[in-house]
Parts: structure tokens; C-alpha cells; sequence
């Protein structure tokens, strides 16, 4: 029992990551209706910000998180600029492409800028307050429910349970929130009310691409090493938690992704990980046969 | 000689004979590098004129053909390597002589190992009852995956080691005879009534439906035709490479073919085929630091001749174009065999020279009028820039020599980043590909060489 | 016997009944308008008929047979053909392809004879060309045949979606406000047209329409949908001063 109880908090620390990055996903499928590939990118970009601000600007690690949040920001508006919004008369296909095409960049460029070779991430960044506030809450828990949870994953799912909160509050709650809902439930529309789409889209990205910096900063204080191609795996898992959860719809992708991740850990526990990553492609595939809309889908009435 | 269309056939089954066997005498005493460089433009074509069946013409995006590569390639594989032997025995005793028991059976490995990719085919079109666009397009990635994953835990063919000793059957004639079968049976398809029904689904799924297509079943047949040829390349692959390994089918093989197919342009057969050349002959060429600047020097001629190219009208221009730029891909890889180097400069600059001139031929068809002379003077002068850099690279200052070492120490990387970025080039600039959806028609043919003469004049 | 039925037909959507038990007939041969104010079901009704939609309740009957819940293309061959409010032509396709697509439907070859190019391939293609031929000629498009759909101006789309659905040799056709955006002359080519086409094909005709004239001078009975109900049914003349037929037009309070 305790074994399960380990491997679900291992797992809901995990879907906490698959669920930042699910949002940039969830959210610029909604706007665009587009898979955004190079999203997994971002968040290894994110890391290596982070990297680099610690080990040359010798910055403290919420210093380091920010930037790594403002600088993968300014880079999916960028993206979004430079090779997605040409093609918005385009078929989807041309920008799927596009969109593949800057994720081999961003892999390939992030080899050739930073070597091949994983970096060592610094660890031993959680001081102060936080850290001992933190070792004191994994303590507690370990005494009580015999559950060992690092200090570092307890990060995680706080701070991922913040930011989302807080996204969640913004959609809801905020003009620009209900802006973003309405472009993506029609763009055409949105645009008569006066909402600039452009400026919507391009948030849309601001807000993804952060939450993917933050997931890849803290995914790397736990797993403490980086490398360029870090965002493959991750990312594809979290399209997957995406469309689990209904693709286009935000509290779906923190659905999805949560469930991936304890999905993730339990079979790795109890069946074998070498199927860790087929798990995802499994969930994937079930999914789309039984309910392709998600968990929180609706089924989408084609208007004839 | 008037061409006419009932003669013709013949004639460009006869030319395409000769021209297959010629090449495949020819092959051994031709540079082996460049033989294996033909014969995976072949498997390409394979693979990309099957997948734009079921890509471009009916339009459901599929993102795991490599998947349906991996089953032809493995199915077929295990067939000869486990009974090709016994098989050929057999067909020995019934008194078949040895030179044709061997391709019997792989004839017959390479059709089980395109059965069962087109029974692949249908698993995955099926779907499709319940699922369009976007969600499909991801189960044919899924799809794609697990397969791969199925695989990684057969140990008979090797699992994650990989599968070797496989006997090679593979010649020229084997993949361009099936390329050419590829090419005729999905024209076929596509100029018949079952054709059109494909592209009604492509067009507008629901008001074929209405007007009595079962689309579903289209679609279906769609996937297993192009999943049964893109078994039949994963065949030919296999036992021309004599080893197979799963990751050779990954998620980035079936990109690598969707994008032959959008580069050349989606709903074109030719397009297909240019796609598969240039695809194929990129990356080679972008290995050595002398194949970069061959495709650099390419790609100025490009930005030359495609301001003539995207005028109105210019199908047939974009015919000429391409058939400039597939001669050009070509050359630019034969150039990547030499060398930035001293020695090689007496090999390389008559290939300069002939590429120059050849390039200046095309344009000027190309471009059809008077107006298109300046372009290619910049053309020219580009060309002579290049020509300079490679015969006087003592004119660079040093710290170009410093750039140029470390570019040849980062090659490998350098290529795919180029690759990709080539790749957003082409999306921003030609979304729909080299071709569009024009064809390589006799018309087209016509109006390029003037010597195709119908007896009838085009109607007005 | 009526040629189509709909028989207390109901279909719900999420918290919105659409359609709500409604019964239907139409005669074999009839002109018959289908009218209403906007979102009152009618299209909604069209696509129950066709198989798009399946009816929550009732039945939809053609010639007796039950079709309800049939797949479209089934619907097709059992002799319905419609055209859509928002035109749906194969874009790409030329004209000629649209109307071969929907001439092929009912009666393909099958796919080896395409690969192989046999003779009966050759004599198959040829009889279907000549088929579609014809429907446009009758239709006054032969001349447009090999310009693609797109390409057409306005007009002609939407008699290219008409000669597309006659090319199914239906016996009822649905036409969804074929005079949309049309101005008065051309509405009077296409009421001529109709009544043309009802006649040369020997078919049915249900028709959508706003354009009041249109319904008026041809449809020899009308019914009125109003929030997914019938609230009237009868000859053009007794419809025009129903009294719940004007209130559900133009509200309350008339006067």
C-alpha cells in the first residue's frame, strides 16, 4: 500500500510537469487548431536559460525561473511571428510542417550551440526558507504516511498547482482571459467584437511557453541534468495528456496530465519499465478510439 | 514524328526499358556511392507517391508510413532469411533453375511483406469511421509507435539490436520497376472513377457521403493501397541494406516522407517523385562543407528563377523549374563527393562550369521571355561568386579559415539545423510544395519540348 | 402511398429539442416548400432525412421502408439526393467531376479493372461521362465542364450542386434555399428550373425557402416549422393567411 501510495506521488509530481507543458499545448490548439511540436522544445530551452543564468549570472533560482519564463516567452512570440502566422491562410498542414521544421531547429541548434552532452544542472539551489520549509513538509510526510517524497518534487506540485490556479483564475476571471476563450471558440467572431485576435494569439503563446520554461526548470532541479534533446519525450507525452484531458480545454490538459504521470508511474512500478513511454501511446490510442473529444470533451456538432 | 496518344504508350514503356537496363549494366562500374544514392531515391519514390495517395489525394494526413515501411520491411526480411533458403531448394527440385528461384522468392517475400502492411492499412484506416483530421493524423503517429514498440520485443528479427544477414536482393531494377508500378498504379487510381471518389472525401467528406460515396470504405482502401507500396519499399529497403533496425522506422522516417510529399506538392504525382530526389539528395549533399556550398549556390539559383516561376501561368514553367532544380540536386551531389581541398579543384570546376551552363539553359526556358535576361545575369554573377570561392579560397580573410574549421568539425549537427531551417524557409515561402498540384501531363510535356506533337491541336 | 414519411419525428441536442414530433409526407411527384423563420429546424430536418442525423424518436420512412438512422450514402442509394444550404461542391473537382462523383456512386466497377485499364473500364468511364454530360446539359453547364468548381460565379455554383445531386438519379429531392443570394431575374430562371427538372427527372421536390414568391409560385403545399414544430400545413394560398403562420414570421402584436 505504501508502495502505491510512493508511486502516485511520484506520479501526481510528474503529471504536474506533463500538465504545465499540456497547457501551452491545450491553450494554442484552442486559438489555432494547431499541434504545436516545437512546444517541447521550449521547455528544454526554458532549463537551459535557467542553466546558464545560474552557473554565469550566478542567479538564485527564482531569479533563474523568471528569466527562463520571460526569455521562453519572448521566444514562442517569436515562433509564433516568425513561422506560424504567415501561414495562417494557409492549410493546417503547411504549418504543421513549419512547426516541425522549428522543433528539428530548436533539438539540432540546441546541439550544436550548447554540445550533445548532458549538462549537470546545479543542485543544492533550494536555501533558505523554502528549502528547510520543504525538507520539513517531506519529513512530515514520511513519518506519517511512510510516503519518501524529495524536497524537490514538493516544488514541483506546489508551484505547478500555483501557476494553474492562477491560469485558471486568469481565463476565467480576466478581459484578456474571456479574450483568449472567445478566439478560441471562434476567431472569426472574436475579431467583430473588437478583440484583437493577433495580440490574443500571441498571449496565448506568452503564457504556454512560460509554463513550459517553469516545468523545465523544475523538472531540473529534480532530475539535475539537462541536455538538448531533454524536450522529445516530455513533450510528446504531454500532447498526449493534452488530448486525454480534451484537447482545447485548459483544466482538461491538468487533468490529462496528472493522470498521465501517475499512469506512467504505476506501470513502471508494477509492470516493467521499459514500457514507460509505450504507456503513453497506449493511453493515446485508447483514447481516440473510445473518446477522442477527452475527458472533458464534448462531441463538436458539425454544422452542415 | 507526330506523337500521338496512341502511340506514345508504347514508345515510353519502350524508352523506360532501356533506360532501366542500361543503367543496371552500367551499375557496377559506377561510383557505389552514388549507386546507393539512386537506389534510395527509388525506395523514396516508393514511399512518397504511396503516402501522397493517401495524403494528398484523399486527403487523411497520415504520420506513421514508416510504420507500414517497418512491417514490409521486417515480414519480408524474416521470410527470406528464415525460408528464402528452403524456398529456393524447392523450387529447385521442381526443376526452376537458380537464377530464377531467387527473385521468385523475393518476389514473393516482398508481396507477403506488402499484404500484410496493407492489413496494417486497413487497421488504421478503420478508424476513421469515428475519427477525422487532426485526431487521425495523431492515431496514425500512435500507430506508428507501436509498431515500433511491437518490434523492439520481437527477438527473431533482432528486436533493438537489429536484424542482419538478410540476403540482398535489392538491384536497381527491383526498385525502379516498382517505383514505376507505383507511379502507374496510383495514376490509374486516380484517373478513374474511384479516384474521383478519393478526392471527394478530400474535399468535403460529408457531402461525398451524400451523394452516395461510403467514404469510410474509401478511406480505407486508400490506406491499404498506400500502406501495401510502402511495404513493398520497406522490402526493397531491407534487402538492399541487408540490415534492418527499428529505429531506421521512427517518428522522423515518417516525417521525412511527408515532407518529400509537401514539398513536391500534395496532389501531384511528379511532385512526389522531385520531392523524393530532392529529399534524398539533400542530405547527402549537405554532409561535406562542399556539398553545403553546392546546395547554397542551389538554393541562390532558386531565389533567381523563382520570381519566373511563380508567375501566373506558369505550370509549365514550374515543370521546366523542376526538372532544372532535379538536375541541379544531382549535381550538387556529385560535387559533395569532392573536397574543399587543394587536389580537387581540377575535378570540381568543370562541374561548375557544366552546372553553370545547364542552370542558364533551364532559366532561360524557364523564364520564357525577355524579361527573365537580368534575373539571370544575378544568376550568373551568383554562380561565378561560387565558382571563385572554389577555386581561390585564398581570396577568404583568416578568420574565414577559422569559421571553416569549425564548421567542418560540427558538419553533422550544422546539416540538420540547416535541414530544418530550410524546411521553415520552404513553408513561409511555397506552402504547397514545388509543384501545387500541376502534374507532369504530355500537355505539360508539350509545351515545354516542342517536339511531343499531338496530332490533334489543343483545343481552344 | 407516400414516397417519403416522417412519422412524429424528435431529435434532441444537448438541452435543445431541435425537432419536435413532427409528421411529414410527400407525395411521389410533389413540389413541396418547407418555410419557417430562421432556426426553426428546417435544415436540421433535411439532415435527418439524409442520414446525417439520427432521429432521437420516430421514424422517416421512404416508400415504406424505414431509413431512419440509414448512413448517408445509404440514403443516397435508396433514392434521396439534397443540396446545402452553404454550397458544398468539390472545390478542386471540375464541374463534369462533381456530376460523375454523384453519377459513379450507384454504380462503380471495381478497382482492379481501374488499375488494369480493361475494356469494360474504358466502356464504363465512357457511359458515365456521357451521363454527366447530359446533366449538364440539361442544366445549362456544358459549356462550363471542365472549369473547377471554385471558379464559377455564384449562380452557376448553385446549379452545379443541383445537376450534382440529379446525377444520383434521386426519385425526392431536398433543396436547401436554393435561391439564396440570388436576385429576382435569377430566381425566376431557377423556379422555372425547378419546375423543369421536376418534370424531365420525374422526381419529388421538397424545398426550404425564404423568398416568399418562390414558394408561392410553385410549391403546390407548404408547411411551416416553427421551433421545431409544425404549426401549419397546406396549399400556398390557405398558408399565407394562417394567422399562427404570421405571428411565428413577425411576432406578436401584428398590427
Amino acid at each position: 500500500m505504501v508502495e502505491f501510495a510512493q508511486l502516485l506521488a511520484q506520479g501526481i509530481a510528474w503529471g504536474s510537469v506533463y500538465a504545465l507543458i499540456a497547457l501551452g499545448y491545450t491553450m494554442v490548439y484552442g486559438v489555432l487548431r494547431l499541434i504545436n511540436f516545437a512546444h517541447g522544445d521550449v521547455y528544454m530551452v526554458g532549463a537551459f536559460i535557467a542553466f546558464y543564468a545560474i552557473t554565469y549570472a550566478h542567479a538564485g533560482l527564482f531569479a533563474a525561473l523568471v528569466i527562463a519564463m520571460a526569455g521562453c516567452a519572448l521566444l514562442g512570440v517569436i515562433i509564433e511571428r516568425g513561422a506560424y502566422r504567415p501561414l495562417r491562410a494557409h492549410p493546417r498542414l503547411a504549418v504543421l510542417i513549419t512547426a516541425i521544421g522549428v522543433s528539428l531547429f530548436l533539438e539540432n541548434g540546441g546541439q550544436l550551440l550548447f554540445g550533445p552532452q548532458p549538462k549537470p544542472f546545479p543542485h543544492e539551489l533550494l536555501t533558505g526558507g523554502l528549502a528547510s520549509g520543504l525538507a520539513s513538509a517531506s519529513a512530515a510526510i514520511e513519518r506519517s504516511t511512510g510516503v519518501i517524497i524529495a524536497k524537490e518534487q514538493l516544488l514541483i506540485i506546489a508551484a505547478a498547482l500555483i501557476m494553474m490556479g492562477g491560469l485558471q483564475l486568469f481565463v476565467a476571471k480576466t478581459k484578456a482571459g474571456k479574450a483568449i476563450r472567445a478566439v478560441a471558440a471562434d476567431r472569426g467572431a472574436a475579431s467583430l467584437m473588437g478583440i484583437n485576435t493577433d495580440t490574443i494569439i500571441s498571449l496565448t503563446f506568452v503564457i504556454g511557453s512560460a509554463l513550459a520554461a517553469a516545468a523545465g526548470v523544475l523538472v531540473s532541479l529534480e532530475v539535475a541534468q539537462i541536455d538538448p534533446i531533454m524536450g522529445l519525450m516530455p513533450g510528446l507525452k504531454a500532447f498526449v495528456a493534452a488530448v486525454l484531458g480534451g484537447i482545447g480545454n485548459i483544466p482538461g490538459a491538468m487533468i490529462g496530465g496528472i493522470i498521465m504521470g501517475i499512469a506512467e508511474y504505476l506501470v513502471v512500478g508494477y509492470i516493467s519499465s521499459s514500457y514507460r513511454d509505450a504507456i503513453a501511446f497506449a493511453i493515446l490510442i485508447i483514447i481516440l478510439l473510445l473518446k477522442p473529444t477527452g475527458i472533458t470533451g464534448k462531441g463538436a456538432v458539425e454544422k452542415v | 514524328m507526330t506523337l500521338t496518344a496512341r502511340r506514345r504508350t508504347p514508345l515510353l514503356a519502350a524508352a523506360v526499358v532501356v533506360c532501366l537496363v542500361g543503367i543496371n549494366a552500367a551499375a557496377p562500374g559506377l561510383n557505389p556511392y552514388l549507386v546507393q544514392i539512386v537506389i534510395y531515391i527509388g525506395i523514396n519514390i516508393i514511399l512518397a507517391v504511396s503516402l501522397n495517395l493517401i495524403s494528398g489525394f484523399t486527403g487523411q494526413l497520415n504520420l506513421g508510413h514508416a510504420g507500414f515501411m517497418a512491417v514490409g520491411a521486417y515480414l519480408s526480411a524474416g521470410l527470406t532469411f528464415y525460408l528464402g533458403g528452403a524456398t529456393q531448394h524447392a523450387l529447385g527440385h521442381v526443376g526452376i533453375p537458380g537464377w530464377l528461384a531467387g527473385p521468385i522468392v523475393f518476389l514473393i517475400a516482398l508481396l507477403l511483406g506488402g499484404l500484410m502492411a496493407a492489413l496494417c492499412g486497413v487497421l488504421v484506416g478503420l478508424p476513421t469511421l469515428r475519427l477525422r483530421g487532426d485526431y487521425l493524423a495523431i492515431v496514425t503517429l500512435g500507430f506508428g509507435e507501436i509498431l515500433r514498440t511491437i518490434i523492439v520485443q520481437l527477438d527473431v528479427v533482432g528486436a533493438a539490436r537489429g536484424f542482419s544477414g538478410i540476403p540482398q536482393h535489392t538491384t536497381f531494377i527491383w526498385t525502379y520497376a516498382w517505383a514505376a508500378l507505383t507511379i502507374i498504379a496510383v495514376r490509374n487510381l486516380m484517373a478513374s472513377a474511384h479516384g474521383r471518389a478519393l478526392a471527394s472525401v478530400r474535399e468535403d467528406e460529408m457531402a461525398a457521403q451524400v451523394m452516395g460515396i461510403d467514404t469510410v470504405r474509401y478511406k480505407v482502401i486508400a490506406f491499404a493501397i498506400g500502406a501495401f507500396f510502402a511495404g513493398i519499399a520497406g522490402g526493397l529497403f531491407g534487402h538492399y541494406l541487408m540490415y534492418l533496425n527499428p529505429g531506421m522506422f521512427s517518428f522522423l522516417r515518417s516525417i521525412e516522407i511527408v515532407l518529400m510529399v509537401v514539398l513536391g506538392g500534395m496532389g501531384s504525382i511528379a511532385g512526389s517523385v522531385v520531392g523524393a530526389i530532392i529529399l534524398t539528395v539533400l542530405p547527402e549533399a549537405l554532409r561535406t562543407l562542399a556539398g553545403m556550398l553546392a546546395v547554397a549556390y542551389t538554393l541562390a539559383w532558386v531565389g533567381v528563377l523563382m520570381p519566373c516561376l511563380a508567375r501566373p501561368g506558369g505550370a509549365r514553367r514550374l515543370a521546366g523549374g523542376a526538372i532544372a532544380l532535379a538536375v541541379v540536386a544531382v549535381f550538387a551531389t556529385l560535387v559533395s563527393g569532392a573536397d574543399l581541398g587543394e587536389g580537387s579543384r581540377a575535378g570540381v570546376t568543370p562541374w561548375l562550369g557544366l552546372g553553370t551552363l545547364v542552370l542558364g539553359v533551364a532559366a532561360i526556358v524557364a523564364a520564357g521571355t525577355r524579361r527573365g535576361v537580368p534575373r539571370i545575369a544575378v544568376g550568373v554573377a551568383v554562380g561565378a561568386a561560387f565558382c571563385a570561392l572554389f577555386l581561390f579560397p585564398q581570396i577568404l580573410p583568416p578568420s574565414a579559415a577559422a569559421a571553416r574549421d569549425w564548421l567542418s568539425a560540427n558538419v553533422s549537427q550544422l546539416r540538420m539545423v540547416i535541414y530544418a531551417g530550410l524546411l521553415i524557409a520552404l513553408m513561409l515561402a511555397r506552402p504547397q510544395g514545388i509543384l501545387g498540384k500541376a502534374e507532369l501531363t504530355w500537355r505539360v510535356l508539350q509545351s515545354i519540348f516542342p517536339v511531343v506533337k499531338r496530332r490533334a491541336p489543343a483545343r481552344a | 402511398m407516400p414516397l417519403l414519411e416522417l412519422d412524429h419525428c424528435t431529435i434532441h441536442f444537448e438541452g435543445v429539442t431541435a425537432v419536435s414530433d413532427l409528421t411529414l409526407a410527400v407525395e411521389p411527384g410533389a413540389l413541396v416548400g418547407l418555410i419557417g423563420p430562421n432556426g426553426a429546424g428546417k435544415t436540421t430536418v433535411f439532415n435527418m432525412i439524409t442520414g446525417i442525423y439520427r432521429p432521437s424518436a420516430g421514424d422517416i420512412r421512404l416508400d415504406g421502408r424505414s431509413i431512419a438512422g440509414l448512413a448517408p450514402h445509404d440514403v443516397a442509394r435508396a433514392g434521396i439526393a439534397r443540396t446545402f444550404q452553404n454550397i458544398r461542391l468539390f472545390q478542386e473537382l471540375s464541374a463534369l467531376d462533381n456530376v460523375r462523383v454523384a453519377a459513379q456512386a450507384t454504380h462503380p466497377y471495381p478497382i482492379s479493372q481501374a488499375l488494369l485499364r480493361t475494356a469494360t473500364f474504358a466502356r464504363a468511364e465512357r457511359r458515365l461521362a456521357v451521363q454527366a454530360m447530359r446533366v449538364l446539359r440539361r442544366l445549362g453547364l456544358y459549356h462550363l465542364r471542365e472549369a473547377p468548381a471554385r471558379s464559377l460565379p455564384y449562380g452557376q455554383q448553385r446549379r452545379l450542386e443541383i445537376a450534382r445531386a440529379l446525377a444520383t438519379r434521386p426519385r425526392l429531392l431536398l433543396l436547401d434555399e436554393p435561391t439564396a443570394g440570388m436576385n429576382p431575374s435569377e430566381t425566376t430562371e431557377l423556379m422555372h428550373l425547378i419546375r423543369r427538372v421536376r418534370e424531365d427527372f420525374a422526381l419529388a421536390v421538397l424545398l426550404i425557402e425564404h423568398d416568399m414568391r418562390v414558394v408561392m409560385g410553385i410549391c403546390e403545399r407548404v408547411v411551416v416549422l416553427d421551433y421545431g414544430v409544425v404549426i401549419a400545413q397546406g396549399p400556398p394560398d390557405a398558408i399565407r393567411n394562417d394567422p399562427a403562420v404570421i405571428e411565428a414570421y413577425l411576432g406578436e402584436a401584428s398590427a
